[in-house]
């Protein structure tokens, strides 16, 4: 594994367990799941937050595609120079995400976002159940 | 099977990013094995519409 030489890192913002990492690391696993409800009329009651959680999306429960297995190989390697970076800005780091500076050995990571948006009345659309909505959208 | 790296000289000047999000990672550095995984659900697809009539405190 290389040696990272970085200059300067300018990073304005860190949020929702983000990180930024200077050294080797052996195994990095983040994890996002995230629910994200925009309601228009901005009224969120107590019953909303019930009926909006994790286990009432189905979406949330579906396992990601099988990855290929880590595949046996003789690896050699031969190394010269280390990388160089002079200057890295970055404005903003979010969601379990990771900046990274120097080697690292396994890495594994998910995400996993659901929008849902609530308008108050449809224009020329027919009023449906939102369970109704919700398995069309799983489907 | 066998693999053989040679790593030549890698040297960057300047890297602007703005924004890193959702487990995704910004490496500066070798990695031996990655595994990288994001699934979401985004309108249109999840709109729907309910008929809500929205409280506010009655003033005056």
């Amino acid at each position: 594994m290389r040696d990272s030489v970085v200059k300067t890192v300018n990073c304005q913002s860190t949020d929702n367990s983000s990180s930024i990492r200077i050294g080797d690391t052996k195994w990095l696993t983040p994890q996002s799941v995230a629910l994200a409800v925009q309601r228009e009329g901005a009224y969120y009651s107590r019953e909303f937050q019930e009926r909006h959680t994790f286990q009432y999306y189905h979406f949330m429960d579906q396992p990601f595609p099988k990855q290929l297995q880590p595949f046996q190989c003789k690896v050699s390697r031969q190394e010269k120079q280390p990388i160089k970076v002079g200057n890295i800005n970055v404005i903003g780091i979010t969601a379990s995400s990771t900046l990274h500076v120097g080697s690292l050995e396994h890495g594994d990571a998910f995400s996993k976002i659901k929008h849902v948006r609530q308008l108050l009345e449809a224009d020329d659309e027919e009023e449906v159940d939102d369970h109704e909505t919700d398995d069309q959208v799983i489907d | 099977m066998n693999v053989k790296f040679i790593n030549e000289q890698l040297y960057v000047d300047n890297i602007e990013i703005t924004g890193v999000s959702s487990s995704s990672l910004f490496l500066i550095g070798d990695a031996n094995h990655l595994q990288f995984s994001s699934s979401f659900d985004t309108p249109p697809e999840s709109y729907y519409i309910e008929n809500i009539v929205p409280v506010v405190p009655f003033s005056g």
